[in-house]
């Protein structure tokens, strides 16, 4: 035994002492391009475990063998190999690694130069990603990307409401993870510590992708191992959110003071009496104190934090990426109900197995906890807004929850788990990915690779509302009129599978130095499942816990589903170039579905591309400034697999939701829903992308331009047909591939970057503008030119014209109203109701009446058509972002502003007002102050001589039908055009001095905030322009979050 | 490169393979070819197509339809308050004035084209089902032309003639069915009928009665024939005009057509009466409570009355996922004893009906009783406009009763088992209906919350200090829990079991058949034709009375036999049809305004009396009255714009 690991031990030693008995020492100075010494780089002898780091002072040794070549690497610089020869001095300059990834841009099923790009791709690299950090991923990408389309719909703690998409594409973009298609997953939840690059697919250069690829492309890279020794990363910040925007409400005795207002500005009557207002402002009673709701059940700043930590190290034959991050964010709530946590982890390996065969094995673990109020935040925030300031939540002198006049529920009991209830969400996702790559020795250039991937997604939804009573906040009594609650639970899971798997041939060479070529031939299966089981009880008898089998056998429930995907692809790519100066790109897919019909299932899509880099032209070279213009042109096929599976099937389902018919007492015996009308032509949406755009770089790079201008048509969209089957045929007609639409837009970013001296700095701007226009509806024929007109999804027409009453500005005297346009109130025309402020519509068509033949198409919307009569809302058509960055020796700051423009919110005036408007409903916004009114609150309205104080706002009026301030005009439709600095983060990096003291390679320490200050109207100020949408919403859901956050990179 | 072939090889086989791949079949559905191998998935379509028959129970929202889908207001499941088409009639008000319209408008559509052709589907799929026998085939086949009878009648009395489609239609042909003529579309249902009870078996062995029976197909053909020879014969009473007309859509239809299908419904109604083994549910009741109680065990538990009942429709427990319940007793309780959910107390039947129902003391004559509220023979034709705005002055002249019910004391076991009426007693409650009180002084307040003490006792405006103390007038004009005519639904509710306070949670069956209402149809038709016999419609009228605890006879007069109907059937949906029909709705619904009866309580006496005053419903007088245009007669074909078929008149 001793023998044989004596001699293991001298095999072992025998290179030691060879080499040291034939080595030469080289020194030398590694430098960065600014001329600074670089410390801490690694020098290699290569193809040993030989090495050394540089010094203080940039400098090294190294003994070597001869006829050995260095690698020099460090993070962030290109690896460099330098063979030795017979030097004994060998300087390096260390060139910055972020230039030569801007020179390779991941495309679809590979990279490639980026001078030789054809298609409409922008990139970003980590370091534009986590210059400004935050809880959500998408939140740091914002404003970034030309063509991304970014809007934040709510702060909620773990809320990935994002509406995104490209370039104002209906479809969302599908997100591609290390190669493979994950739209289960959801970009913000990725944790940006781990990702290298961003690439962005904008026009017919993601048809490579396919299948549901219309809607553009973002491929996402996550970081890969290096050669080099380990470096171990750290980042980390906490930090407090804010509100960036909640409107104030008056209190109790005002608030009845406005209401007596606004009953006399309607009726004349006096709503509460000189004794009742008097209580409410001494406020010594019970039920008529003031208590601020929003201010007691909101707080003021929520925590956030985030942590990762990395290593990543390797050599030639063996390297790896780990990581670990953890984030939580608290929620508004006053009971701090809502909480949201993320873990990841993330392991990458890439290994030589064989000379020629690489594989790279990545592995993901996600999970998620989100936790909340058993209802969501926008029904307890409706509860705060109209709650009585009157009372408390609580019976004074118990725990008993009071019940809130005004309010439907008590909001202090809806945020407390302990007497309403919770919301759960456990997510959990693994992502695995492997693949072998082996190099054809000989084949020149030829490489095969196969992937295989697998997901795993679980979601577990639980739900649990207790009962409780409520309580008389006056006599402490209990109120029977509102019915305690039988406590109930829901507990469900989600399960998701989907497995990829790909083949790839690669093929890259250049011939007699001039002809480029190469191609990729890639097959590809996709499998996916998933499975829902929900469980639903009651626990009428008792409740103990929130165990579904503790529940009561007869109100226990289950309902399950199951979900498959099936998708089969041959897809290839063909690039020539000349002398990286003409350059081609053809690509198609032929892509098969299991949705549909046979014969209806296979799709064929081809793309190609053109560009020219003209700057490479001989007479170019003459003209110094421009150091690259490059001209490029696209166009391609896409096709989504829209619509539902088995439309061709003519089959018999259960009818489902209970319904049946009861043949026997007592018991249901479950319809069979008869088959529906089939459509076996049901086949895939195509979509035909044109895009043509040029690059432009001038003096020395320092300048750029891009600009793009695109157009999609998207044809065969799903609508049911409508012109041709009379009510009697008894059937739905089934979605059909009838309508088309298209979008044409423009896109532009300019940049610059420089550096004076110490001071470096960049800056780039990007806009985005893009409409999309109705080419064919489905629809039954016009009765008239007037419904033509009237209809806002007629063809021809741009998406967003939304119909409007034209304000022009208000009435300021009783009088006037003698001779203003008469309201229509139900048929009855008539200006009763109108007191002075009041809003000034045009009578458009002159009538002399003002309804609703009165409106104009005069307002942009933000809708898009799903069909059937749903909408949904969508990005701005123009939107822009702007990026500074500047560095300053050890200082460095990154500004970002994101703005977007040509939309306006829409806010129901019942929301606006605050919902006092029906009484009993206790708020009333304190932005209301500014009104007409009149000076003595108990002058006769109707009394010309009456003096009235004019204000922004119109007469409050109890009830506001049959007056002008009840239509939709600007006073209600906002323009919501906003500028906003997104984000801002100032660092600074301690010197290399402090770094050799504490063994570090990079330390820097930052600040930065989210939301800092937003430029718009003033009076969409409180409701975010950016967030707020949709009727009844506008100003209900969840706030947008201005945040502060300081943070620490620690490199090792 | 052998590799390389390899590789290829392998792709090539890989995309080969793909076929089979993507080849998959549906997990959630039925092929054809299988679903109908085995007798319980061809009951499980049948139930599909039952869910489609457009029954006008509890689950009937006849201000469904419109711009709804189609067929939307049957099996009406989503939160509403409770409907009824009673509320278009002079039975009943919904207690939040929601029908209380100026114009009766009739949006009551139903276009279920849909259900139709899944009958059609249906009835051309059964016969190439292998392995189903003769017998078996011709009874389904006959159960879907049951179905299919009842969809068309549904149509026939809404639009007068339809396209008649029999056929699944392919999308390829032409789909522009015209409109039969109104006569041609009464003898197409007929002739269903007649092809249902072909083959219909007598039972279904223990499904009872809610699966169609030879006996509910000849029930249906009485109910069709009875109402398309009412047309034919009162057409002339609200006559329309217009290219309907001209083409004979609508009308067309001569007194021979009449007097045919009188025959019909006669000839359908005698082989029920005569074969069918029915009989009425406790037919000789001791006395008027026996006859009472048994009245309301009818409809409280119909299932103890199948001796009675021809064709109902059942329900479960809809509380849960299995939304198959209705509300009735959720929507209609009297507030007093209302359930935990928050709408209660909308059924309130009119002062109109309650004044048609026989005292047991008119000896032969048969005529209504109004109920007595004024002194020495003052008049019972006068209604005060609205009870709010009475002064102390106007309240001479009332007779004064000690206890509120004993003004109903006399009336016919069927009003205490069809109406809460203030002072009747309900789950052991007393219900209160009170509009006000005259204080000692003689001031009165009546529609308007007050109080006043009275030695050591309070009394109230509506009886009682707190909601749940009374069950009427409160709210009136605001709310709609409150009854706002001074009665309640009783008819229908379940009064021995209490019912959880959730919508969809009662499961009393709805009796869509019964032998009572055959046997009017018989009387009707006989005094109607030449047809039938006199003396067994006669004998039929009186079977009627005679188990409402009655015991003189009454003459065979169309007067006695259409109260008689109005008073058996109330409530039961038959009213708006039979206003219809006959051609009386434009002439009874004329400005009508319908009654209330508001008990004031007078405390100036030294013990408190009760004391009645009629007045006009407070929702119909805010309106100025409802009226019943000729045109309503028929509704508006739906979708005119795509389908080319002839409006109605008038639309």
């Amino acid at each position: 035994m001793e023998k044989k690991w004596l001699f293991i031990l001298f095999c072992c030693f025998v290179p030691v002492l060879l080499w040291s008995q034939q080595t030469v020492t080289i020194t030398g100075l590694v430098i960065d391009e600014q001329d600074n010494p670089v410390i801490g780089a690694t020098i290699m002898e290569k193809g040993t475990q030989n090495g050394t780091i540089t010094a203080m002072d940039g400098t090294y040794s190294i003994n070597v063998g001869p006829g050995a070549v260095l690698v020099i690497t460090y993070i962030g610089y290109a690896t460099q190999e330098i063979p030795v020869g017979s030097n004994r001095v060998v300087d390096v300059v260390l060139l910055d690694d972020s230039k030569l990834l801007e020179e390779v841009v991941v495309v679809g099923y590979g990279v490639a130069k980026k001078a030789t790009l054809t298609g409409a791709i922008s990139q970003i690299s980590d370091e534009d990603i986590i210059s400004t950090k935050s809880v959500n991923t998408i939140n740091s990408v914002q404003g970034k990307i030309p063509g991304l389309m970014i809007r934040q719909r709510s702060g909620a703690p773990g809320s990935d409401a994002f509406l995104m998409n490209v370039r104002g594409y209906d479809a969302a973009p599908l997100l591609v993870i290390d190669g493979v298609a994950r739209p289960n997953m959801n970009l913000n939840n990725i944790n940006p510590n781990d990702i290298e690059s961003i690439s962005l697919l904008k026009d017919a250069s993601a048809s490579i992708y396919g299948i549901n690829a219309d809607g553009g492309v973002i491929i996402v890279t996550t970081k890969q191992g290096k050669t080099g020794k380990t470096k171990v990363d750290y980042s980390g910040y906490y930090g407090t959110k804010s509100p960036t925007g909640i409107p104030k409400t008056v209190d109790s005795y005002t608030l009845r003071l406005m209401e007596n207002e606004m009953s006399q500005n309607w009726s004349g009557n006096i709503l509460h009496t000189e004794d009742e207002l008097q209580r409410w402002k001494e406020g010594n009673l019970p039920g008529y104190g003031d208590y601020n709701w929003m201010d007691k059940m909101l707080r003021s700043y929520a925590s956030e934090q985030q942590h990762s930590l990395s290593a990543r190290g390797g050599t030639d034959k063996v390297s790896y990426y780990l990581s670990f991050g953890y984030q939580n964010e608290g929620g508004l709530l006053a009971s701090n109900i809502q909480n949201s946590s993320k873990y990841d982890f993330r392991a990458t390996l890439n290994a030589e197995l064989y000379k020629g065969l690489w594989t790279n094995v990545n592995f993901m673990a996600q999970h998620r906890d989100i936790k909340g109020p058993r209802l969501d935040f926008i029904w307890i925030y409706k509860q705060i807004l109209y709650a009585d300031r009157s009372y408390e939540p609580l019976v004074p002198g118990t725990d008993h929850v009071t019940k809130v006049e005004g309010a439907e529920y008590n909001p202090y009991a809806l945020m407390h788990e302990e007497i309403d209830g919770y919301t759960k969400n456990k997510n959990t996702a693994y992502q695995a990915t492997v693949d072998i790559t082996y190099d054809f020795s000989y084949v020149q250039g030829l490489q095969m690779k196969l992937l295989g991937a697998y997901d795993y997604y679980v979601n577990n939804h639980s739900n649990l509302q207790r009962g409780y009573d409520s309580y008389n906040f006056k006599t402490g009594e209990i109120d029977k009129t509102v019915p305690a609650a039988i406590p109930s639970y829901i507990n469900q899971y989600n399960i998701t599978r989907v497995i990829d798997l790909q083949a790839q041939l690669l093929y890259s060479n250049r011939f007699n130095k001039v002809h480029n070529v190469s191609g990729t031939l890639v097959g590809e299966l996709l499998k996916g499942d998933g499975d829902y089981l929900r469980g639903t009880t009651k626990y009428p008898d008792i409740f103990i816990g929130d165990f579904i089998d503790l529940g009561k056998e007869t109100e226990s429930r289950a309902y399950g589903n199951r979900g498959r995907d099936r998708k089969l692809s041959l897809l290839g790519r063909f690039n020539y170039n000349f002398m990286e100066k003409y350059m081609a790109e053809l690509t198609f897919r032929y892509d098969g579905t299991y949705k549909y019909a046979y014969g209806k299932r296979w799709v064929f899509s081809p793309a190609a591309s053109l560009g020219w880099r003209v700057s490479e032209e001989n007479f170019m070279k003459d003209i110094k400034p421009v150091s690259n213009l490059k001209i490029r042109g696209s166009y391609g096929m896409m096709a989504r697999d829209a619509g539902d599976a088995f439309q061709w099937y003519e089959g018999y389902r259960m009818l489902g939701s209970g319904l049946g018919y009861v043949f026997d007492s007592g018991s249901l015996t479950p319809g069979l829903s008869f088959p529906a009308i089939i459509n076996s032509n049901h086949t895939w949406v195509k979509t035909y992308t044109g895009n043509v755009g040029f690059d432009l770089s001038l003096m020395e790079n320092k300048y750029f331009a891009i600009f793009d201008v695109f157009q999609k048509e998207s044809k065969g969209e799903l609508a049911r047909r409508a012109s041709d089957t009379p009510n009697t045929f008894g059937g739905e007609m089934p979605l059909e591939n009838l309508n088309s639409t298209r979008i044409r837009g423009v896109e532009v970013e300019i940049g610059h970057t420089n550096k004076i001296d110490d001071f470096s700095y960049r800056v780039s701007a990007n806009m985005t503008y893009s409409r999309k226009q109705f080419m064919k509806v489905e629809r039954p024929a016009y009765n008239s030119s007037m419904e033509r007109w009237r209809d806002m999804w007629a063809e021809g027409r741009y998406i967003g014209a939304r119909w409007g009453f034209e304000d022009m500005g208000q009435y300021t005297h009783i009088t006037q109203f003698e001779t203003a346009p008469l309201i229509d109130r139900n048929g009855r025309y008539g200006n009763s109701k109108g007191r002075p402020g009041g809003a000034i519509i045009k009578d458009a068509n002159g009538d002399g009446r003002i309804d609703e033949n009165d409106m104009l198409p005069m307002y942009w919307n933000g809708q898009i058509d799903l069909g059937g009569g749903s909408f949904a809302e969508t990005n701005p058509p123009l939107q822009y972002g702007m990026t500074l960055g500047m560095q300053w020796k050890n200082v460095d700051l990154t500004m970002v502003l994101q703005g977007a423009s040509l939309f306006t919110l829409f806010t129901n005036n019942w929301d606006i007002w605050g919902y006092a408007r029906t009484f009993g409903r206790g708020t009333l916004y304190e932005f209301y102050m500014d009104r007409w009114h009149t000076k003595d609150p108990n002058a006769d309205r109707l009394d010309p001589a009456t003096e009235w104080v004019p204000g922004y706002w119109n007469a409050l009026m109890s009830d506001p039908s049959g007056t002008t301030d009840d239509l939709l005009s600007s006073k209600w439709i906002l323009n919501a055009n906003y500028l906003r600095l997104k984000s801002l983060e100032i660092g600074y990096s301690f010197s290399p001095k402090w770094l050799e003291a504490i063994r570090s390679e990079n330390v820097r320490i930052y600040f930065n905030a989210f939301n800092l200050l937003t430029f718009c109207n003033e009076h969409v100020r409180h409701l975010d322009p950016e967030k707020a949408e949709g009727d009844y919403q506008a100003n209900l859901t969840y706030p947008l979050m201005k945040s502060f956050n300081f943070g620490i990179n620690l490199s090792f | 490169m052998k590799k390389t072939i390899i590789i290829l090889t392998l792709g090539v086989a890989f995309l080969m393979h793909s076929c089979d791949f993507l080849s998959i079949e549906p997990e959630n559905m039925i092929n054809p070819r299988d679903a109908f191998k085995n007798p319980s998935s061809i009951k499980s379509a049948m139930a599909t197509l039952y869910l489609k028959i457009p029954v006008e129970d509890f689950n009937y929202n006849p201000m469904g339809g419109g711009t709804m889908p189609p067929g939307y207001g049957f099996n009406f499941r989503d939160n509403h308050s409770g409907f009824s088409t009673s509320f278009y009639t002079d039975e009943s008000l919904h207690s939040t004035g929601t029908y209380a319209i100026r114009s009766i408008q009739p949006v009551g559509g139903y276009w279920d084209y849909e259900g139709i052709r899944n009958v059609n589907t249906m009835i051309g799929t059964l016969p190439a089902v292998q392995g189903l026998g003769e017998v078996d085939l011709n009874k389904y086949l006959s159960e879907c032309h049951f179905i299919r009878a009842y969809m068309y009648f549904a149509l026939a009395r809404r639009y007068g003639g339809v396209p008649l489609i029999t056929h699944v239609q392919e999308s390829t042909e032409d789909l522009f069915v015209p409109r039969s003529t109104e006569k041609d579309t009464w003898d197409f249902i007929l002739e269903e009928c007649d092809r249902a009870i072909a083959y219909l078996p007598a039972t279904w062995g223990g499904l009872g009665e809610k699966r169609a029976t030879v006996w509910a197909a000849y029930a249906l053909k009485s109910r069709v024939a009875l109402h398309a020879a009412s047309v034919a014969k009162y057409w002339n009473r609200a006559q329309l005009i217009g290219e309907a007309v001209e083409k004979g859509l609508v009308g067309g239809l001569t007194s021979a057509d009449a007097e045919e299908w009188y025959g019909q419904s006669i000839e359908a109604s005698s082989k029920i009466i005569e074969e069918s083994g029915k009989s009425l549910y406790r037919p000789t009741p001791s006395n008027p409570v026996e006859a009472a109680t048994n009245y309301q065990r009818i409809f409280e538990k119909p299932e103890d009355a199948g001796v009675e009942v021809i064709f109902c429709k059942a329900y479960t427990d809809g509380t849960t996922t299995l939304r198959q319940g209705h509300s009735t007793d959720v929507y209609f309780q009297p507030a007093q004893t209302r359930t935990s959910f928050h709408i209660w107390g909308r059924f309130n039947p009119t002062l109109d009906l309650v004044d048609l129902y026989e005292d047991y003391s008119d000896d032969g004559t048969g005529s209504s009783a109004k109920l007595v509220t004024r002194t020495g023979g003052g008049s019972e034709d006068e209604y005060v406009l609205n009870p709010g705005e009475m002064t102390g002055s106007s309240f001479s002249g009332y007779r004064k009763y000690d206890n509120p019910a004993d003004i109903f004391r006399d009336k016919d076991a069927r009003l205490h088992a069809s109406i809460l009426y203030p002072g009747s007693s309900w789950k052991s409650v007393d219900i209160v209906m009170q509009g006000g009180y005259i204080a000692p002084d003689g001031t009165p307040t009546v529609y308007k919350a007050g109080s006043v003490e009275v030695g050591d006792n309070t009394y109230y405006t509506y009886g009682g200090a707190t909601p749940d103390r009374y069950s009427g007038f409160a709210d009136i004009g605001q709310g709609g829990n409150f009854s706002s005519t001074g009665f309640s639904l009783r008819k229908f509710l379940n009064e021995a079991n209490s019912v959880e306070g959730r919508v969809l949670s009662s499961t009393t069956e709805f009796i869509d058949f019964r032998l009572a209402e055959i046997y009017l149809n018989y009387a009707e038709a006989t005094l109607e034709s030449s047809h039938g016999d006199d003396t067994k419609a006669a004998q039929y009228l009186n079977m009627i009375r005679k188990r409402a605890g009655h015991t003189d006879n009454i003459p065979l007069t169309l007067g006695n036999v259409l109260k008689e109907r109005r008073v058996e059937l109330a409530f039961e949906g038959h009213r708006y049809w039979d206003l219809v029909r006959r051609r009386e709705y434009h002439s009874e619904f004329d400005n009508r305004i319908r009654k209330s009866l508001v008990p004031v309580l007078d405390l100036t006496e030294s013990t408190p009396k009760y004391i009645f005053v009629r007045a006009n419903n407070y929702y119909d007088n805010d309106v100025n009255g409802m009226t019943f245009y000729n045109h309503f007669y028929y509704l508006p074909i739906p979708g005119i714009s795509t389908n080319n078929l002839v409006q109605n008149p008038q639309y």
